[in-house]
C-alpha cells in the first residue's frame, strides 16, 4: 500500500477467504481467532493459520488484523495472555478489541503490539478519541452512528487514526449496548451469540396493549450499509482505513466488494475523480442479497433505511464460478461451477486489477463431453474464451 | 454494609423517600440521562431536598462530538455542587473530569459492558472510584468482582432492564411505513418464543425497549452478605405504591418467591457449536 494512501479492510472467518481479499484489492484484512472474537459461530482461524495468514499477508507487504473484541466476564480471561502472546508471536500486526482489560494484558505481555479500539466501545467524539490516544490506542473504529459531520470534527480534533465502516450489515442499536439475544435467547450478543433478535419481525400494541393493526408486523431490521458513493469524501477527510462488514459472508461476496471498492479508491487517488460510480454501485447491489443504503453518514436515518418486508432477501444466483486455469492452446476456461448457465447465456467475467468483459457461452463441456447446461455445483467445466484469463477470476451473470 | 440507591420517580416521590432509609439517589440530568424517570436540570437538581443523603448524578447516554461543548459546561457545573458523584456511560465524561480537573467522583456505568474484575481495575487504576456492573451478570459474578477490585461496587437488583437501545426513531420509522400516526408514547413489542410484552419508546430521538422487572431480593442476603456497596432500584415506569411496597421489601428484607431474576441465578452462552450445545 501507498505510505498514506487510505487503507481498504475486508473481512474473513478462513485462510481461504483472507486469500480472496488481498487477490481482490484489500490492504488488509481482519479475523477472528477461535475464542474471544465477536463472531463465535463463524469458521474462524486457529493461531497456526492466523500465523500463516500473516505471513501470507507479510509477503504482500499487507496486513492482518486480529478480533479479540468479546466483552469478557470473569470465566472468559483464563488463556488470554497466552492468547495475545501467541497472536503477537504469529505478528499479527493489530488486535481489535473492546474490553479494556485486553490494553492491560497486551501491555505486559506484548507491549509493542498494536491495538484497535472496536466499534463496540460505539466511541462518538474526540474527548473519548483522546483518551484511547493516550491510552496507547492507535486506532479508532467509530460508531455506526457517527455522521460526516462527526466524523470530520473528531479527525480535526483528535490525532487518533479514524477507521469507520463502509459496506455491510449493521446493528440497528447502538453496538454492544443490544441485550435482545440475551433475553429472548440466552445467547450473549457481547460474547459473539448475537442471535439477530433485531431481523425478526414482532406485533406491536399500543399502551392500552391492544394490538396495532397492520399487514406489515412492527420490525426494527435496517437495510445495509453503504458509503461507496461518498468515497472521494472519506478520502479526503483524513479517514485511514474503509471497513468492510462481513466475516460469514462467501467468496463472491468478498471478491466483489472488495474488487469494486479497490478500483474506485485507485480511481479516485489517479484521477481525482470516479466515472462510472452506477456501475459499481449496480455491482454491489447485484452481489448482496440485501438492499442497502447511506445511512447516517448525511442525515439520521428514517423509514427508508429500514426494512419492512423480508420479501426483499433474495437468494443470490449471480455468481457462475471460479476460474481454476486457462487453457491457452484451445482457448477455453477451465472453471468450477457454482450456480446454473447455459450454452447461448452471456456472462461476465471479472478479475483484479481488469476492466470486466462479457463472453457468449458458445459451449460446455465436461469430463464427458459437451454438455447444453451447467448445473451441478462445483463440477469442474470447460467453456470457451478468446481473452485470456486468471486462476480465480471469476464468472457472473451479465447485468 | 450494603447500602441502597434509589432511581426515584419525581420530584414528590423524593420528599417520601427522605424520610425511609435509603442511602441515597441516583438522579438523571436533562438531556443526557437514559433509563431513568427523574431528569433534572443542574438548577434543579441544586435546588432539591435530599434529606442529607447521597446524591447521584447519572450522565448514560452516548455522546456525540457536537455535544462536548455542552457536556464540559454541564460538567463544570456539576463539579460545583454538593453531590457524591457521577455515574457515566460515554468516555469523554472521564477524559474531561481529568483534563479540567473537575475531581468529580466517577461511577463507571458503560451499561453492558462492566462485566469483569480486570476491567474494573483497569477503570480503579485511572481514578475511577466505582462501577455500576452490567445487568446480565450472575449474583456470583457480582460476588467475585467485588473481591478482586479496591471499587465500590454497584448493582441493579431492582426495576426494569434496560434491554435495547438505538439512535433509530423505530416507532415513528414504522408507523410512518404503514401510514399510520402515532399516537402514544409508549408501546409494546409482543415476543410469541417468551409470550411477554416489553415496553418500547421513544426519547431524545432514539429508541428504548425494556426486559422485564427485575427483582433480586431474594438474594439480598447475599450480596449483603459478600459486602457489595450499593443495590439500585429503578423507578423508570414504575407505579409509586408499587415501587415503595418492594423498597419496604428491601429495607426489612423480605422474600419474595414471585419474582424475575434475569440473570441473576442463569448463565448466558455464546458459543454455540453443531450440536446446538455451548
Amino acid at each position: 500500500m501507498e505510505k498514506n494512501k487510505i487503507e481498504l479492510l475486508a473481512p474473513a472467518d478462513t485462510l481461504e477467504k483472507v486469500k480472496w481479499a488481498f487477490y481482490y484489492g484489500a490492504d488488509a484484512v481482519y479475523l477472528g481467532g477461535q475464542d474471544y472474537s465477536l463472531r463465535a459461530n463463524a469458521e474462524n482461524l486457529s493461531v497456526k493459520e492466523i500465523k500463516e495468514a500473516c505471513s501470507y499477508a507479510h509477503k504482500l507487504n499487507k496486513k492482518i488484523y486480529v478480533t479479540v473484541n468479546i466483552v469478557f466476564h470473569n470465566e472468559d480471561i483464563k488463556g488470554l495472555e497466552q492468547y495475545i502472546k501467541e497472536l503477537n508471536d504469529a505478528k499479527v500486526d493489530a488486535i481489535i478489541l473492546s474490553d479494556p482489560l485486553v490494553i492491560d494484558i497486551a501491555k505486559k505481555v506484548a507491549p509493542n503490539l498494536n491495538l484497535f479500539l472496536s466499534t463496540q466501545q460505539n466511541t462518538l467524539n474526540y474527548e473519548a478519541c483522546n483518551y484511547w490516544y493516550n491510552e496507547g490506542i492507535k486506532r479508532v473504529i467509530l460508531g455506526r452512528e457517527a455522521s460526516k459531520e462527526n466524523i470530520e470534527s473528531i479527525i480535526k480534533n483528535s490525532k487518533m487514526n479514524i477507521e469507520i465502516f463502509v459496506q455491510g450489515a449493521m446493528c440497528v442499536g447502538y453496538s454492544g449496548r443490544c441485550m435482545l439475544s440475551n433475553y429472548f435467547t440466552n445467547r450473549d450478543s457481547n460474547r459473539g451469540g448475537c442471535s439477530q433478535i433485531c431481523r425478526w419481525n414482532f406485533d406491536l400494541y399500543n399502551k392500552n396493549k391492544k394490538k396495532i393493526k397492520s399487514k406489515q408486523r412492527f420490525s426494527m431490521a435496517v437495510k445495509d450499509l453503504t458509503l461507496l458513493p461518498h468515497i472521494p469524501e472519506l478520502i479526503d477527510m483524513g479517514i485511514v482505513s474503509l471497513k468492510v462488514e462481513g466475516r460469514m459472508r462467501s467468496i463472491y461476496y468478498i471478491a466483489t466488494i472488495i474488487n469494486v471498492y479497490r478500483k474506485v479508491i485507485d480511481e479516485y487517488y489517479e484521477t481525482g475523480k470516479v466515472e462510472e460510480l452506477n456501475k459499481y454501485e449496480k455491482e454491489l447491489v447485484r452481489c448482496a442479497n440485501r438492499e442497502s443504503a447511506v445511512q447516517y453518514f448525511i442525515k439520521k436515518p428514517g423509514v427508508n433505511e429500514q426494512y419492512y418486508s423480508n420479501d426483499d432477501l433474495s437468494s443470490n444466483k449471480d455468481f457462475l464460478g471460479v476460474v481454476l486455469d486457462y487453457d491457452k492452446k484451445n482457448k477455453e476456461i477451465i472453471l468450477e461451477q457454482r450456480n446454473y448457465f447455459k450454452v447461448g447465456d452471456i456472462i461476465n467475467i471479472f478479475g483484479p486489477g481488469i476492466k470486466d468483459f462479457d463472453v457468449k457461452v458458445e459451449y460446455i463441456k465436461n469430463a464427458n463431453g459437451i454438455i447444453d447446461i451447467a448445473r451441478h455445483p462445483k463440477e469442474i467445466i470447460r467453456i470457451p474464451c478468446n481473452i485470456e484469463v486468471k486462476k480465480d477470476y471469476i464468472l457472473r451473470v451479465k447485468f | 454494609m450494603t447500602k441502597i440507591l434509589v432511581q426515584p420517580i419525581n420530584k414528590k416521590h423524593i420528599k417520601y423517600l427522605n424520610n425511609t432509609s435509603i442511602d441515597g439517589y441516583i438522579i438523571g440530568l436533562k438531556n443526557y440521562s437514559i433509563f431513568q424517570s427523574l431528569k433534572l436540570s443542574i438548577k434543579d437538581i441544586n435546588k432539591l431536598n435530599i434529606n442529607n443523603k447521597k446524591l447521584y448524578i447519572s450522565i448514560n447516554k452516548p455522546i456525540y462530538n457536537n455535544e462536548i461543548d455542552d457536556t464540559k459546561k454541564q460538567l463544570i457545573e456539576i463539579s460545583k455542587l454538593n453531590i457524591t458523584g457521577v455515574l457515566f456511560e460515554d468516555i469523554s465524561i472521564y477524559n474531561i473530569n481529568k483534563n479540567m480537573n473537575l475531581k468529580l467522583n466517577l461511577i463507571w456505568n458503560q451499561m453492558h459492558l462492566p462485566t469483569n474484575s480486570l476491567s474494573c481495575s483497569y477503570w480503579n487504576n485511572k481514578g475511577i472510584k466505582g462501577a455500576l456492573l452490567s445487568t446480565e451478570l450472575m449474583v456470583d459474578d457480582f460476588i467475585k468482582i467485588k473481591k478482586d477490585t479496591n471499587m465500590i461496587i454497584m448493582v441493579y437488583l431492582y426495576g426494569y432492564i434496560p434491554m435495547f437501545e438505538s439512535s433509530r426513531t423505530l416507532l415513528t420509522n414504522y408507523f410512518k411505513y404503514i401510514k399510520r400516526f402515532k399516537l402514544n408514547k409508549l408501546y409494546y413489542l409482543y415476543e410469541k418464543v417468551t409470550n411477554k410484552y416489553y415496553k418500547i419508546y421513544e426519547e431524545y430521538n432514539n429508541t428504548y425497549i425494556l426486559g422485564d422487572i427485575l427483582n433480586g431480593i431474594n438474594y439480598l442476603d447475599k450480596i449483603k452478605s459478600n459486602n457489595i456497596d450499593y443495590i439500585v432500584l429503578n423507578g423508570v415506569f414504575i407505579k409509586e405504591k408499587e415501587f415503595n411496597r418492594v423498597l419496604n421489601d428491601y429495607i426489612n428484607n423480605k422474600k419474595d418467591d414471585n419474582v424475575y431474576t434475569g440473570f441473576l441465578n442463569k448463565e448466558s452462552i455464546f458459543k454455540v457449536k453443531k450440536d446446538g450445545k455451548k
